[in-house]
């Protein structure tokens, strides 16, 4: 039996101490924005929230909730969503597993890497990529949230970074048994890179949760918004900068710091939900066994 | 097996690329770009007679190094004290907090930023003041600024990183360990020569990915941030080139400034993966 | 790791650079009438086979004809009984009564308008009908896409439509003209509510014993007082004198109303002593009104931490009680609501513009058209949008159109769905007048249905019937309040409107944001004593150099042409 040291011992504790404290400053910023959500539009405006509500309301979340617009982005959100994060995953695996062969089984291999990395550093700028959108019928569709970005590279290239870490005897073995491609992609290396899946798939379905602007841009009208297009444009349109002074009753609806809050809560809270469930991928030791055999 | 990839970056993102030629146009929405004048290097040489163009340029690359390195160093470190975490519900309790931050836009974090860095108010200057020193106008001084932004960008993003780091550890061959032990190596040991070992592929990707970033310097930070006391230290390109009234006569100068900060990136990932290949026969992908 | 960031940069950029179409005048009138198509008087002309004849101002084109159109909407527009943007009273009465059917293309949040019109005119198709800022217009123009409507407006013009047009003396539809050729048609909400007004805590003036404030010296007597006397009675120095924010000219806690007392005119044009239009931020008189702010700044009577603030930080200010002066714009009261909720013993009043000297201060005011309805050049029948222009501001009775459908039902804000909208360059000066004849006779049925008067009728009473929700209008329509000032300068003609009467020339749109910043910067840096107040001098020399010789030149070219 090991004894555990002394050092040890205050490296653990100072080390649950640091991170727990790094939490709780992460979780801060969250927490008062939920306070603010919660309290008077009155006690908000006047900065007197901190962690807290003051003067307990549900009025934004009431209000919000009974738009009919919200329900309806919530719904496009959901399917780009559920299309996007699909088409994104497979075609991940798709590209990553071929880039990942080294350069004597498959010889262009850095060819074509190259090629997709270019696109992440040059871009022609928003009106060809509009134009180009265009051309391909896809405006204003739910498609048009989907397949432009159906390539995620940087998740490619990630990819294709650890299926290259995984030992190279498993892969060989299947194929020496006449195991094709095909086979070997989706019986070994899947299985072995849940790791790395779960990680993709955070980031696909947080990028097409999140993603607003391109809503904005490639649907012509409102309701066909997603979530996040329009909680953005909420939270723009009553920030103070954008203020012209014309209307007066739309003066009065910048005042809301609390249904701002609210819409932020709201347009995190799915996420925040779905992430400590894709946890448990990140997960030890699934390697080991299959080496052993 | 490539193919469908291939095809839809070709469409998506390989011909829009065409649209790259804004950036030698003096480009006006209506005229659409055959109609526009073409400028040659003109836009570049308006960028590069811009007042405080130096300036701008040396607090854009500044910021984004230090972003950079920053961004590396810390997301790794907190990667590897968190797999010392043995109790699976703080691990995991930690692993979803640090990711938190990045749902918040700047626009919300600006304002919580300013509330707690004020001189007057502020929690940060309070606990200063408790300790006996001057209180500090973070946000209005140029001596402070820039770190004042690396430090809550960092903040913000490490989560994204960390999570990353985190599959690669738990990708890392648990009997490397187990024969370590066996030689006696302490936690410390192990991790210099297991841990970090088997990170560095990921931990070099990742970082000759984020060299492509060197130019930008995180506009909607700054922006919701700065102020004109400030701009000595913390305008950047970015935020120039937004105030220059983007959306009426100056597309061209935004491309020819997108153009450029690609070829930057371009040339430095270029360089990184040359390196690497020929110094160490690896490929960063 | 997507592209967007640079996406994101040319979306943050549109954001900013919008202002929101509005203003209510939707003219139905109260008293019952015959429909109008029977006013018009020229009979209409009806053939089948020809293209659809246009007949009089509001006949129907029989056969009907297609408009397609873009617009923007406030996030805030409300909707109810299943409408849309798209279907809704007022596109059903388009189609019904002048047999126009109304197709959007496309229809996005006023924030995004701009940036969606840039990537949609690249594209190059344009629709019939646009509603565009100014710089916008005056782009189709140069490019030759606009249709020219002087003929068209003389024409199918009904009378209501050539009054409002004409109403403000003809500068707004001068702004549209080009060479002769009017090629928008203006909405123009008035130029008087962008006048600055100083406003202060009544109840800790009065409890501090100060005069009203009528000079700069006052104002700064104020401030001082505000500072040290502890005002709110909370034994701590936390409270501020003159509330400022970083932008240092927003509506609220700019400088614009401070200028205006050393008679110093920034961010418009002013003609000089001989006649030349000059800018205002690099006369002499702004010199004098910085180093007075500098000063200020040093004594501590501006807030340390202006600089970081934006508005809504000023908002939190006040509102927590921190804040007790400010100059800002007639709306400012409304986002105050709950420093009033909050605290009921606080009273707020505005004051007209103190001067350093004799001569009275003159509040500024600025071009105020955000939007021009244009037609483009070979829409089939370019004439259809006068028509549309018409119908709104036709007089309509109250029985056949319910103000309900037509206007306004509670807070969902009809007339909003009209694509052509005409306004009223006096609305809120009208409504000033209207509402407090309304309330010394105590009748509200003489206030026009169709505008907001009623609403603030009711706010105004229910305010002074002790319901604090309407202090904000209160203090904007009420007795003493902002508009009540505004009117007075209007009647007496007490404002500097910018001689500069047009959107922004092309160098204007180029260069005005550089020397923005640099005025910005320098402006700063002075009040904070970072920088002396000779950095001015130099300001003006670099300011002309860096672009705003090319304006004034441009300035002058547009006063020589009209």
């Amino acid at each position: 039996m090991k004894t555990v040291s002394l050092s040890r011992r205050l490296f653990i504790a100072g080390n649950y101490a640091f991170l727990i404290a790094l939490s709780v400053s992460c979780l801060f910023p969250l927490v008062h924005v939920l306070a603010i959500s919660f309290s008077s539009s009155a006690a908000a405006s006047a900065g007197k929230v901190v962690l807290w509500p003051v003067d307990f309301t549900l009025a934004s979340y009431e209000f919000i909730l009974q738009n009919d617009a919200f329900i309806r982005a919530f719904g496009v959100t959901l399917q780009r969503v559920a299309l996007g994060f699909s088409l994104n995953l497979a075609l991940t695996l798709l590209c990553a597993y071929p880039l990942s062969r080294e350069q004597k089984h498959f010889r262009y291999r850095t060819a074509y890497a190259w090629y997709f990395v270019i696109t992440i550093l040059f871009g022609g700028g928003l009106i060809p990529w509009y134009l180009t959108v265009k051309e391909t019928g896809l405006l204003d569709s739910v498609w048009a949230l989907v397949i432009p970005g159906a390539v995620p590279v940087f998740n490619v290239i990630l990819m294709l970074n650890f299926i290259r870490g995984l030992p190279a005897e498993i892969s060989e073995s299947a194929f020496m048994d006449g195991a094709g491609h095909w086979t070997v992609l989706w019986r070994i290396v899947v299985p072995l890179s849940m790791p790395v899946i779960a990680t993709v798939s955070l980031f696909t379905l947080v990028g097409h949760w999140n993603a607003w602007f391109d809503g904005l841009i490639l649907m012509n009208f409102p309701e066909r918004y997603p979530l996040s297009t329009y909680l953005q444009l909420m939270v723009i349109s009553s920030s103070t900068l954008n203020f012209s002074g014309v209307s007066l009753r739309e003066v009065a609806e910048i005042s809301q710091r609390t249904t701002r809050a609210a819409q932020i809560f709201l347009g995190a809270l799915p996420i925040l939900l779905v992430y400590p469930f894709l946890q448990r991928f990140f997960v030890k030791g699934i390697v080991l066994g299959s080496v052993k055999a | 097996m490539l193919l469908p990839g291939v095809a839809l970056v070709f469409v998506y993102s390989y011909i829009p690329m065409a649209g790259i030629v804004i950036a030698f146009q003096k480009f006006v929405p209506v005229k659409g770009v055959a109609g526009s004048d073409w400028v040659g290097l003109g836009n570049f040489d308006y960028v590069l007679n811009m007042p405080n163009i130096d300036q701008v340029l040396w607090n854009t690359v500044y910021i984004a190094g230090m972003k950079i390195v920053a961004g590396l160093v810390v997301p790794i470190g907190i990667a590897i004290l968190l797999n010392e975490v043995r109790n699976v519900l703080i691990k995991r309790g930690v692993q979803t907090l640090i990711y938190l931050p990045h749902f918040l836009s700047w626009i919300i974090l600006g304002g919580i930023l300013i509330d707690i860095l004020s001189p007057s108010q502020g929690i940060v200057n309070r606990l200063l003041a408790a300790l006996g020193m001057e209180s500090v106008f973070f946000l209005g001084s140029n001596d402070w600024f820039p770190y004042v932004l690396v430090a809550s960008d960092v903040w913000k993003e490490f989560g994204f990183s960390t999570i990353v780091y985190l599959a690669a550890i738990t990708s890392i061959n648990p009997t490397l360990y187990e024969a370590a032990i066996m030689d006696g190596a302490g936690h410390v040991r192990q991790a210099r020569h297991v841990t970090l070992p088997g990170m560095l592929p990921v931990i070099v990707l990742l970082a000759t990915l984020s060299l492509g970033n060197v130019l930008n310097a995180g506009f909607e930070q700054v922006f919701n941030l700065y102020s004109a006391s400030v701009y000595e230290s913390g305008d950047i390109l970015d935020t120039l080139i937004y105030r220059l009234g983007l959306l009426d006569a100056q597309f061209g100068v935004a491309t020819a400034v997108g153009l450029f900060k690609s070829l930057v990136s371009l040339v430095l990932i270029s360089v990184s993966y040359l390196l690497a290949y020929r110094l160490a026969n690896y490929r960063i992908f | 790791m997507k592209l967007s960031k640079k996406m994101l940069t040319s979306a943050l950029t549109g954001c900013l650079l919008l202002q929101a179409a509005c203003s209510s005048g939707s003219n139905v009138q109260t008293q019952s009438q015959t429909p109008a198509a029977a006013e018009t008087g020229s009979g209409g002309q009806q053939r089948e086979g020809t293209p659809a004849a246009a007949g009089g101002p509001l006949d129907p084109y029989d056969p009907p004809i297609e408009v397609t159109a873009v617009r923007s909407v406030p996030a805030s527009l409300k909707f109810e009984n299943g409408d849309t943007i798209q279907d809704n009273a007022w596109t059903k009465l388009y189609e019904n009564e002048l047999g126009i059917k109304l197709k959007y293309l496309w229809v996005v949040d006023n924030s995004q308008y701009e940036q969606k019109l840039n990537v949609m005119m690249t594209s190059g198709e344009l629709p019939d009908i646009m509603p565009v800022p100014g710089v916008k217009m005056k782009q189709l123009y140069d490019a030759g896409q606009l249709e020219d409507l002087s003929e068209l407006l003389k024409q199918y013009g009904s009378e209501h439509t050539k009054d409002f047009m004409y109403r403000d003396g003809g500068a707004a539809i001068d702004s549209a003209t080009f060479k002769g050729e009017l090629v928008g048609l203006p909405l123009n909400p008035g130029a008087t509510d962008t006048a600055p007004l100083l406003w202060i805590r009544e109840d800790w003036r009065t409890k501090l014993g100060l005069p009203e404030p009528k000079t700069m010296d006052d104002v700064v007597a104020i401030a001082e007082a505000f500072v040290k006397q502890d005002p709110d009675g909370n034994q701590r120095n936390d409270t501020a004198g003159l509330g400022l924010d970083k932008e240092l000219f927003g509506g609220l806690g700019g400088l614009h109303g401070f200028f205006n007392g050393f008679h110093s005119y920034p961010g418009i044009w002013i003609e000089d002593a001989e006649g030349e239009l000059v800018y205002g931020s690099i006369q002499p008189e702004t010199k004098t009104a910085l180093a007075k702010l500098q000063e200020m700044y040093k004594a501590g009577l501006i807030d340390r931490e202006f600089a970081v603030k934006n508005a809504e930080q000023i908002i939190q200010d006040f509102n927590s009680g921190k804040l007790g002066m400010y100059y800002g714009q007639h709306y400012t009261p409304i986002l105050l609501q709950d420093g009033k909720n909050n605290m009921p013993e606080l009273e707020l009043k505005p004051y007209r513009l103190p001067s350093v000297d004799a001569q009275p201060a003159k509040p500024q005011t600025s071009f105020n058209i955000p939007e021009y309805y244009v037609v483009r050049k070979g829409a089939k029948n370019p004439e259809a949008a006068i028509k549309l222009l018409n119908a709104y501001l036709e007089p309509r009775s109250r029985e056949e159109y319910p103000v309900e459908e037509y206007s306004n039902n509670g807070d969902v804000e009809k007339w909003q769905y009209a694509l052509l909208k005409g306004s009223n360059p006096t609305q809120n000066l009208d409504g000033y007048a209207n509402v407090k004849k309304a309330m010394e006779l105590n009748d509200r049925s003489i206030l026009d249905e169709t505008t907001p008067d009623p609403y603030v009728f009711d706010t105004l009473t229910s305010y002074y019937n002790g319901d604090v929700a309407g202090w904000g209008y209160t203090m904007v329509f009420g007795e003493g309040g902002a508009q009540s000032i505004l009117y007075d300068y209007n009647e007496n003609k007490g404002y500097r409107p910018t001689a500069f009467n047009s959107a922004p020339t092309s160098a204007m749109s180029e260069k005005q944001s550089t020397l923005s910043k640099l005025e910005l910067e320098t402006f700063t840096k002075i009040i904070m004593g970072e920088a002396g107040i000779d950095a001015f001098d130099e300001f003006a020399v670099n300011w002309n150099k860096l672009g705003g010789d090319v304006m004034t030149a441009e300035a002058a070219a547009w006063k020589a042409s009209k």
